[in-house]
């Protein structure tokens, strides 16, 4: 066995084994690092999800674009209505 | 990916001035929500629409200092406001808030809000805002009276 294989096999398949396991470790890390965390402060978009509305009127024949029009358009006539006083509410609150 | 016909996204109307958030690719930009996560969601919103009849929606962002008096706002713009149920989530005030319309109120008492809310929030203390959202809106659907 000359050195150079010496320091070959003792150095360098430990070492490759190591740097392929903090990639694996770090790698999938990073991908992971984009949700939300408690405590951490959440600086995402805000996001509003509504299930389509299957009567709406617009829906017809214009697929995928209608319910974001709708919706869309409904939310432009809000201020008008928005003034007058909301009506009772129930609901809950949660924190955690 | 998600099927377009089934979530809207919208940017709220009281989002902090952060680029405009079309909704175009669900996995860019900064979502909270992978693609997997998103069809969830959307499941179980759809389900929950379909075996209520009520129109239930998720906010998810921040909710400001008043987070009750900020949800209700948000929910006085939904298209129908009596008949629709608004869950928001604040994970920047650690808050949930679940607001349901006046026609609602009589299906969906606020012991079982407070529920759901109670429940969501144990996911949500865990990270998984998904599992919060999915069990929140089960919850709700499930004893929404007839």
């Amino acid at each position: 066995m000359t050195p150079l294989e010496t320091v070959g096999t003792f150095v360098g398949i430990p070492a490759s084994v190591f740097l392929v396991i903090a990639a694996l470790v770090y790698g999938t890390s990073a991908r992971r690092s984009k949700r939300y965390r408690p405590g951490r402060p959440f600086d995402f978009a805000p996001v509003w999800f509504l299930a389509a509305v299957p009567d709406a009127p617009a829906a017809a024949g214009h697929g995928h674009s209608a319910g974001q029009l709708t919706a869309a358009a409904q939310r432009t006539a809000l201020p008008a209505g928005s003034a007058t006083p909301s009506t009772p509410k129930g609901g809950a609150s949660g924190s955690w | 990916m998600v099927p377009k016909e089934a979530v809207v996204r919208e940017e709220a109307p009281a989002a902090p001035a952060k680029d405009g958030y079309d909704g175009s690719d669900p996995t860019s930009g900064e979502s909270p929500f992978s693609s997997r996560q998103l069809i969830r969601i959307d499941e179980a919103l759809s389900a929950a629409d379909r075996e209520s009849g009520l129109a239930f929606s998720v906010y998810v962002g921040d909710l400001g200092e008043k987070t009750r008096e900020h949800a209700e706002k948000l929910h006085d713009k939904l298209p129908d406001p009596d008949k629709s149920v608004l869950v928001a989530i604040s994970p920047d005030q650690r808050m949930v808030e679940i607001v349901t319309g006046s026609s609602v109120v009589d299906r969906i008492p606020d012991r079982i809000c407070a529920l759901a809310a109670l429940s969501m929030t144990a996911a949500f203390a865990g990270g998984d805002l998904t599992a919060g959202i999915v069990t929140g809106l089960r919850m709700l659907a499930d004893h929404t009276k007839v």
